[in-house]
């Protein structure tokens, strides 16, 4: 069976270029002496150059351990216990840290949530970026290095970019701070770009600025994008495929249009049936997700959704056998699917 | 309606802004309002680097007049910098205003003694957003709703245990639960404890700041439910105070937009999310990413304001929208007359010289992004 | 920047005032007549008569305190009957055992509490965690001089590798020429290689000694701001830009974490200075502690009040650097948050 590419198109006819980002099998784990937390599960996708994906989850799903842990960057107690990581055709989850170290921040970059821890407060915004420049650039004339750290600003729309190398981030606003990690990721035109709830921490306003910069920039420099976030409606508006996540594992990926219109996984339906919606006001309380998210360290043999599923509750199988990624035809587009119903549910559901 | 006048406070251009929200509630023949703001000004004092680090006042709240009907939910909307959790601190005078009044039931906040404010102090509460800081890590939950049935001297022990037990059945929480401190719950548990330590003394008017922002969207839900239930079953009014809209146009009757202290545009849920008078309101509208298939084209047609919010220090003298308004940006009159709160229709209240013009600018009508609902 | 350096300046000059104020109050507040407190129980009625009119308990008291407060600053500390010296004279001999003492042990101290803090973040590894908890809790509850008769008892009398309780010098020893009245670098000054090297030997244990329960306290500390920092994004960041590990850690944790131990650098240092009783009787060192000590007990007045007002003045000076060198390192401090939206 192969693999999907994200965006639900088959692979078969074979004029799809070579992704961008591969990734087979990757789990991580956090071990601690009492317990062992599961928090990436065996994922698996591929992303093709300048492609969008949008990896939903909630807190819990692992999305924040995924991003990590494609860069490497998983700190003891936590590991990565398997898989791989193809990028520009190198497997770099089995890179030293030095080598690794050469990849991110120029192939491979990252933009975290918070724009306000995400800087040094001690340090210049200028020093920052300037740091991010020349991690990669060798020998560079500071003359030089500032001409370019102001042009990266300039870049993502700060003004006066020049005078505002020397200021602080706590002189800087949320929106401008995030614009500067925003800067520093893409300084070395990375083939992929993961963002990690860039937006969640800004103003709605805000938040549709950034989301038009990142927009943008990924267009000119032709980046692939990986964004995590919790909000749908952001997923719909800025990705082109959608991963979801629960519990360590991709429940459902597919194209972002199939995933409104027909969602498959029902957990996928009934994340989106919680966001308030107006227009259902009339059909009573909001079709909550009974339960709590799985504990991580100890997860229910079979689906580990099943506990909550409105579906599966009760079945056996559901209970006994972990369901395998199952690729299914929907009216719009593919989608890789872990529901043993998957093949009966495909096309019913409307949100 | 008030016996003198308030004094003029700083930020009004001068004429004259009759309580207008105020009026409407009293002029409808509705319930009268069981909460309200008149002429609400709030400024603090902190030192500026513009101005050598002396101190300038900075001024939060800018003449803010609005009533609060019983029984509904009024949702306060807004960005940072905007006010609301100042304002809600305010109605329930947790900070004394600078000027201007709050009413309860028509008395005045300010003209209450200590005992006075106290009692009425069972009557207002407040739920707050962070759910982990607002609880007491040393108390356990059973201590921490019946606290406040303590403070006020309700019923004797045994009562207090079971009215306490009772609040946390109510939102969901077992007898065993209530012995557990707040890190062993999960975000949403602990909103729910916030919720029973607030909701306890059976108030009637329930101040809600940002009270899911900090759970996740599954978790979200639930505590909607929770809130909504409680406030059938109990009569409460809320006022709801959000920066998600999406959520305020699922909870709330009357939703007031505030902008750097001062309101926007004040109206009832379909009025204000269908047909939104300001530009600003636009602006916050079309920003908000809507879950549904063709979410890509749809963002092409997006009314973006220029800018960020500015400096609450440096208040722009006219309409504090105007350096970013897509419609009102340069203009004299936005620029020097701060527009007055007025009912463009009815029960529709906007602070704006040219109400309704940013729709056609923007070209982004919220039907647009419902196609398969109405607005 | 300036206006901040100023307002600390200030706030200390008016915290040395207060010091005084105090000092004045005790001293006046004490039962008996200070005059008498100052010559002593065995001295003669024109003494104490004498001294009255020198120190001006005739006087209205606002001329006391402004007599007392220059006669400080001015140097003239008084005169100690029980010792037959000037006060300045007294206290000038050890002040700089006490001040040499205090900075060798000071910067010993920082110095291993910042190697083993780093040892013990930078590769997390649990074992050598638990063993450094171990020794701080160790360190932190056993008292300074039981540390010091401990450390001797190995390092002199079993393993004869450090000198005993003998001062700064030894016995036979003479000390360098007095220029800084410290007397590592004045031997360096003098060219005196030996006594250089003897007065460091001499200054080991003692400075352990003294510096143990703080090197836990501050290793304690370092260790949990490192830590918190190195939970911050912009750790993570920094990595994410390809920096590695040390040099993410070198340039963004490390002067974050320093932050919080400055201040309590600088309570240790001020802590030192006002020197050690026990430390001193243990190893015999002529430092203020052990003066002040016997004065107390000998009732010699004027020794004990000049050393509160030089203590306090010590604290103030130690803290206003901390101040200054926080507002150097931290640019939240010199450039104020502003309420932005």
């Amino acid at each position: 069976m192969s693999e999907p590419t994200v965006s639900g198109e088959s692979a078969a006819n074979g004029s799809v270029p070579a992704p961008a980002l591969s990734v087979r099998n990757l789990s991580t784990v956090f071990e601690s002496p009492q317990r062992t937390v599961h928090a990436v599960r065996d994922v698996s996708f591929d992303m093709r150059p300048t492609e969008r994906l949008g990896v939903v989850g909630e807190s819990g799903s692992g999305k924040s351990a995924l991003a990590l842990s494609i860069l490497g960057l998983i700190e003891p107690p936590g590991r990565v216990v398997g898989g791989e990581i193809m990028l520009g055709g190198r497997d770099i989850s089995k890179l030293s840290d030095r080598s690794l170290g050469a990849v991110r921040g120029k192939d491979i970059a990252l933009v975290l949530q918070d724009p306000m821890s995400a800087l040094d407060p001690v340090k210049t915004i200028g020093y920052q970026v300037i740091e991010a420049i020349a991690a990669h650039e060798g020998e560079l004339r500071r003359s030089a290095a500032r001409k370019r750290a102001a042009e990266l600003l300039g870049e993502v729309d700060i003004p006066q970019a020049e005078r505002r190398l020397d200021d602080y981030p706590h002189q800087y606003s949320g929106g401008m701070r995030q614009r500067v990690a925003i800067a520093m990721a893409i300084a070395h035109n990375p083939s992929v770009l993961i963002a990690d709830e860039p937006t969640t921490a800004l103003d709605v306003t805000t938040q549709s600025q950034v989301l038009a910069l990142l927009d943008r920039l990924v267009e000119q420099h032709g980046t692939a994008v990986i964004l995590i976030t919790h909000n749908l409606g952001i997923v719909s508006d800025f990705c082109d495929a959608v991963a979801v996540m629960y519990a360590g594992r991709f429940v459902e990926t597919s194209g972002v249009d199939h995933i409104f219109l027909s969602p498959t996984h029902p957990y996928s339906e009934a994340l989106l049936k919680c966001v308030p919606n107006p227009e259902r006001l009339a059909e009573g309380p909001l079709p909550a997700i009974t339960g709590f998210p799985p504990d991580l360290a100890q997860l229910p043999t079979g689906c580990s959704f099943q506990p909550r599923c409105p579906v599966g509750k009760d079945i056996p199988e559901c209970q006994g056998q972990t369901p395998q990624p199952h690729t299914v035809e929907g009216p719009s587009g593919a989608a890789s699917v872990e529901c043993h119903f998957a093949d009966q549910r495909i096309g019913q559901v409307k949100v | 309606m008030s016996a003198e006048d308030p004094k003029p406070s700083p930020g009004t251009s001068g004429t004259e802004m009759t309580s207008a929200p105020t009026a409407l509630a009293a002029s409808n023949g509705a319930a009268p309002p069981v909460l309200e703001a008149e002429r609400l000004v709030k400024a603090f004092e902190i030192r500026s680097e513009e101005r050598f680090g002396r101190k300038v006042p900075v001024t939060v709240l800018d003449d803010i007049s609005l009533a609060v009907r019983k029984g509904e939910s009024f949702g306060l909307v807004g960005e940072s910098g905007c006010g609301k959790s100042t304002l809600a601190r305010c109605l329930l005078r947790l900070l004394e205003p600078t000027a201007g009044r709050v009413l309860f039931e028509g008395q005045d906040l300010a003209e209450l003694d200590r005992e006075e404010l106290r009692a009425m102090r069972r009557r207002m509460q407040f739920v707050f957003q962070d759910p982990f800081a607002s609880l007491d890590p040393r108390m356990t939950a059973g201590q921490i709703v019946e606290e406040p049935l303590l403070v006020h001297e309700i019923g004797n022990s045994a009562e207090r245990r079971a009215a306490t037990f009772e609040m946390l059945a109510d939102v969901g929480l077992t007898e065993e639960q209530a012995g557990r401190r707040p890190h062993a719950f999960s975000g949403g548990q602990r909103q729910r404890i916030g919720i029973a330590r607030a909701f306890v003394l059976r108030p009637d008017v329930v101040i809600l700041d940002e009270p899911i922002s900090a759970l996740d969207v599954s978790v979200q839900a639930q505590v909607l439910n929770l809130l909504r239930r409680l406030q059938t079953q109990l009569g409460l009014t809320y006022v709801f105070i959000s920066h998600d809209l999406a959520v305020a146009e699922y909870f709330c009757d009357r939703v007031a937009v505030l902008y750097l202290g001062q309101v926007m545009e004040l109206a009832d849920r379909e009025a204000l999310f269908g047909k939104p008078l300001h530009p600003y309101s636009v602006s916050l509208l079309s920003a908000v990413p809507v879950p549904q298939a063709g979410g890509r084209s749809r963002r092409a047609k997006r009314a973006q304001p220029i800018g960020e919010v500015s400096s609450v220090v440096d208040r722009p003298k006219g309409c504090p929208f105007e350096p970013r308004c897509p419609v009102g940006r340069g203009r004299d009159v936005c620029k020097g007359e701060r527009p007055p709160l007025v009912e463009h229709e009815p029960r529709h209240w906007a602070a704006c010289h040219f109400p309704g013009e940013a729709r056609t600018v923007a070209g982004a009508d919220r039907a647009v992004q419902r196609p398969n609902g109405m607005s | 920047m300036g206006a901040v350096i100023a307002r600390r300046i200030v706030g200390s000059i008016g915290a040395i005032f207060g010091a005084t104020v105090l000092a004045f109050i005790i001293m006046r507040a004490l039962p008996g007549n200070p005059a008498r407190l100052i010559v002593g129980p065995l001295a003669t009625p024109h003494a104490v008569a004498s001294v009255r009119h020198e120190i001006g308990l005739d006087k209205p008291i606002f001329t006391q305190y402004w007599l007392y407060i220059s006669h400080f600053f001015e140097g003239n500390w008084g005169y100690s009957y029980a010792d037959g010296k000037s006060v300045s004279s007294l206290i000038g001999e050890r002040l700089g055992a006490t001040i040499e003492l205090a900075l060798f042990s000071f910067a010993i101290t920082m110095l291993c509490a910042v190697v083993f803090a780093l040892l013990v973040t930078y590769r997390r590894r649990p074992i050598a965690d638990r063993i450094l908890r171990g020794v701080a809790y160790l360190g932190f509850g056993t008292p300074p001089f039981f540390v010091a008769l401990i450390l001797l008892i190995v390092f002199f009398k079993s393993l004869h590798w450090l000198p005993g309780p003998e001062g700064r010098l030894g016995l036979q020893a003479n000390p360098p020429p007095t220029v800084t009245h410290l007397y590592t670098i004045d031997a360096l000054i003098a060219g005196k290689f030996g006594t250089f090297w003897s007065s460091i030997e001499h200054l080991i244990l003692p400075g352990i000694a003294l510096g143990l329960s703080s090197f836990s306290f501050i290793v304690r500390l370092l260790r949990a701001n490192l830590l918190e920092i190195s939970r911050e994004p912009f750790l993570t960041v920094a990595r994410g830009k390809g920096l590695r590990r040390w040099t993410a850690f070198r340039r963004h944790a490390l002067p974050n974490a320093f932050l919080p131990t400055l201040t309590a650098g600088g309570l240790v240092l001020g802590e030192f200075l006002a020197g050690s009783v026990l430390i001193e009787r243990v190893f015999n060192w002529p430092g203020i502690g052990s003066l002040v000590f016997d004065a107390i007990v000998k009732q010699d007045y004027a020794v004990v009040q000049t050393f509160i007002l030089l203590a306090a003045v010590m604290f103030v000076l130690v803290n206003l650097i901390v101040d200054l060198l926080y507002a150097v390192i931290d640019p939240r401090v010199r450039i104020p948050v502003v309420a932005t939206a």
